[in-house]
């Protein structure tokens, strides 16, 4: 059986893993498309920039997760504070709303904001639409994020 | 706080008044001109004419605009560089809109320069197909020394390269050097071969009789023979090429310096073309109308509070002109034009605009957009220190270009929200991301944490600044039904949009009593709570059921309502994306701060140099990402949640004659407006 340490730390690497896969995943769909539109027309960069952008933010709320985690764990004062098997497993189900949902939010919040920037090319008036469009599915990876957050911090998990 | 009232104007006039009246109503700009109905005994006489005449010289004026700006990106190359760094005419262009507000009169006067401006831009076409002309001379003449540089070391002239009577003489580049195939032959002889930059040069004389052959054999390794019979030796034919070409190249060159000098006109082709953009609107508007033989007939929008103005302008340059004014009628479509002071126009131009426009008739929503936009804003922001270098930066922006007419609207904006997110910042102890321990470490901090009365790090601080942020999404959802209420009102919807509206005003205020009554332990309060939200249940039931005959249809309207309390909560959780945004950024602030003090330890007086570049670009990177993400979320909890309640934005925006120019900003005689 792994101790509890390591077991928290597992969550963090899945918070942090899975979502920066997520927003990698997201970021470079929309990055693809937007490419093809600046090879039309260069002075959509700003526009479909901030569509690109817009999955990059799940990879953030997992760090933040997985620095709240190493927070807990009293990382900086250079020993990890050491917690039963059942307080780990416990620490790493915490993290998972934030892992699960950064993840898959990152690939389809990737794959509207792709769609966004296709609307941006025939239509720039509309960026905000498209911006509109495209933080709906982020709501959930935010949902996810509060809750990881006040599960990992609030309890003492020793 | 309402649209502003409009008033229907009904204009008949002698043709020979036409272009005055519609002169004067485009340098006032404040009348829309509406589509005038089919009338009996009146006909449309489109200026078919005149349009095209106009059209031309616009397309002319946007040539020489565009012109310029291709031109701008040409001179910017560093073969330039010594000749424009003294051109400062050069330096002062610019392409998008001028910071420049004037009236139509100023603007008018443009024209009497046209015909020197139109000249201007004769030149610049010619110098165009000069330059399209020195382009393609280009373009040969270096495809020619490409195709003769591999001959250079030939030192025969091109004309002499001819077969003889017995032998034939064969000259050209191969791909590869391969010769071998031409061995099982025995009448030639390879006079040259070198290797050359296309490939590898071959002069090979052959007898006749074999000529087809070698021929075959050569083509067979990609054999070019050399098409050129000129009466030069290649060498000299390249060298007077090249100096063609560097000549063209010289001329070019001069011909983009003039257009250089040409820089300071572009101010004039855009006034001229925005005066010819007016025109072009007025022609249009003519062609449009209706009117007879003597007489024309014009529609159109006013402001109501500029009903006197309009009217007297028009009696001073037409005085036998006849101006009916009436209200709009239920089923007229009526544009809505909003007046809001220059602050609250900033949120209305950023945010309102982009998902559209108030219906006529209806509230504006911008004061309350401003409202609440800059209160999350700095909720989620929610570092004093960020905000302190937001509002500085925009108010230093707005000090140093001083736009005219409102164009600053989006820094206004920033400004306002920077300084919401130093209050909010404040009192969350947010600071540059420095934790409570680093904070007090220094007189400064010390102080600075005396204001601060919520920790986002702290257990219990957690949970009131997430119900805080839910209670500030209820408020906005509670203004959000309020106003839809007082829409329905004023449409005379009088019971369903007090029954609809209000009702959930009444269970957010009676919620409000009963969270109340928790923190004073007082039943009485608790009471009042239950009875004011019962009250707002019943409501809802009510509102559901009114207006059906059928017991079966009053049932299902009030299980609708009931069901529709789902979304509502919905809304109210959606709001809990003010206290996530509010975390990420405080974290990775302090994140940053961490790995940056850690350096000196790890990297010893190197450390200094890496924690100056961690915290100057970490903190750049949080501070353009977190704003991104604020602004992006902000306007969703205004368009999704708050406008979804009584916001359709479906409203046609005023649009007065003779304001849709492209370069200048013109200035108006809207004066203060009476609401309705």
């Amino acid at each position: 059986m792994l101790s509890g340490t390591a077991w928290a730390l597992i969550g963090m690497g899945l918070a942090v893993g899975l979502s920066g896969i997520g927003s990698s995943i997201g970021v470079s769909k929309a990055g693809q498309v937007a490419s093809g539109v600046i090879s039309e027309d260069p002075s959509k960069f700003m526009k479909c920039l901030i569509l690109q952008l817009l999955p990059a933010t799940q990879g953030l709320y997992g760090f933040v997760i997985g620095f709240v985690v190493l927070l807990k764990l009293n990382i900086f004062s250079g020993t990890l504070t050491a917690l039963s098997p059942y307080g780990g497993l416990a620490m790493l189900g915490a993290c998972l709303p934030m892992a699960i949902a950064g993840l898959l939010s990152g690939i389809y919040q990737g794959k509207v904001a792709a769609a966004g920037i296709a609307l941006v090319a025939k239509r720039p008036d509309e960026n905000i639409k498209a911006v509109t469009f495209t933080i709906m599915v982020e709501t959930y990876a935010l949902l996810g994020l509060l809750i990881s957050f006040i599960a990992v911090y609030i309890p003492n998990y020793a | 706080m309402s649209v502003v009232s409009m008033r229907k104007l009904s204009v008949i006039g002698h043709k020979n008044d036409r272009r005055s009246i519609l002169r004067t109503i485009a340098s006032l700009g404040s009348v829309e001109i509406a589509q005038t109905g089919d009338m009996s005994n009146t006909y449309i006489n489109k200026h078919l004419g005149e349009q095209e005449e106009i059209s031309q010289k616009l397309a002319r004026l946007n040539f020489a605009i565009s012109f310029l700006q291709e031109s701008s990106k040409e001179l910017k190359k560093s073969e330039f560089s010594s000749d424009v760094k003294e051109n400062q005419a050069f330096r002062i262009s610019k392409f998008g809109k001028e910071n420049v507000v004037m009236s139509y009169e100023e603007l008018s006067n443009i024209s009497s320069d046209e015909y020197e401006i139109l000249a201007v831009i004769d030149k610049l076409s010619n110098i165009n197909d000069e330059l399209t002309d020195i382009k393609s001379k280009k373009s040969r003449i270096t495809n020619t020394i490409t195709q003769m540089r591999p001959y250079e070391s030939l030192d025969i002239k091109f004309c002499d390269i001819k077969d003889t009577k017995n032998c034939s003489f064969f000259v050209g580049v191969l791909e590869k050097e391969d010769l071998t195939a031409l061995s099982t032959l025995q009448s030639y002889c390879v006079v040259k071969t070198e290797i050359v930059e296309s490939g590898f040069l071959v002069c090979i004389i052959s007898h006749k009789d074999d000529s087809s052959t070698v021929l075959h054999l050569l083509q067979s390794n990609g054999f070019k023979r050399c098409p050129f019979t000129d009466a030069t030796l290649a060498k000299v034919k390249v060298a007077s090429l090249s100096d063609e070409l560097s000549a063209l190249e010289k001329r070019r060159h001069e011909l983009y310096l003039n257009v250089s000098e040409l820089f300071p006109r572009l101010k004039d082709f855009k006034l001229l073309y925005d005066y010819y953009k007016i025109e072009h609107e007025k022609i249009s508007i003519m062609g449009d109308g209706r009117e007879t033989k003597r007489a024309f007939i014009l529609d159109a929008w006013i402001p109501s509070h500029s009903e006197d103005l309009v009217f007297s302008a028009i009696m001073n340059v037409a005085p036998s002109t006849n101006c009916f004014f009436r209200d709009p009628l239920n089923d007229e479509r009526v544009p809505s034009l909003v007046m809001n002071s220059k602050l609250v126009r900033a949120f209305g131009d950023n945010i309102t605009a982009t998902f559209g426009t108030a219906e006529y008739g209806h509230i504006d929503p911008n004061p309350f957009v401003m409202f609440f936009y800059c209160l999350f804003f700095g909720f989620m922001f929610s570092d004093a220190g960020y905000g302190l270098i937001m509002t500085l930066a925009c108010s230093l922006f707005l000090l140093i270009k001083k736009p005219v007419k409102n164009s600053g609207g989006f820094f206004v904006m920033f400004g306002l929200c920077g300084v919401s997110t130093v209050v909010w910042g404040t009192l969350f102890g947010g600071w540059f991301g420095l934790t409570t321990e680093q904070l007090e470490a220094f007189g400064l901090g010390r102080a600075l944490l005396t204001l601060k009365i919520l920790d986002p790090m702290d257990g219990t601080d957690i949970l009131i600044m997430f119900g805080l942020a839910l209670g500030l999404g209820i408020v906005q959802l509670a203004t959000g039904f309020t106003l839809n209420g007082i829409n329905s009102i004023r449409q005379k919807k009088i019971t369903s949009g007090i029954l609809d509206n209000f009702s959930w005003v009444a269970i957010f205020l009676g919620g409000g009593f009963f969270a109340l009554s928790i923190l004073l332990n007082s039943s009485a309060i608790k009471t009042t709570g239950i009875v004011i939200i019962l009250i707002g249940v019943a409501m809802l039931l009510a509102g559901g059921a009114i207006g059906k005959k059928n017991p079966f249809a009053m049932l299902g309207g009030m299980f609708k309502n009931l069901y529709g309390a789902i979304n509502v909560f919905a809304d109210i959780l959606s709001y809990s994306r003010i206290f996530s945004l509010c975390l990420t950024a405080g974290i990775i602030g302090m994140v940053i701060n961490i790995i940056a003090g850690m350096m000196p330890t790890l990297l010893g007086f190197a450390g200094y140099i890496a924690a100056f570049v961690i915290y100057a670009v970490g903190h750049l990177f949080n501070f353009g990402i977190n704003a991104l993400g604020v602004y992006v979320h902000n306007s969703r909890l205004q368009y999704v949640e708050f406008f979804g309640k009584f916001f359709s934005g479906e409203g046609h925006a005023f649009s007065p004659l003779g304001r849709k120019t492209k370069y200048i900003y013109l200035s108006d005689s809207l004066t203060q407006p009476k609401t309705k």
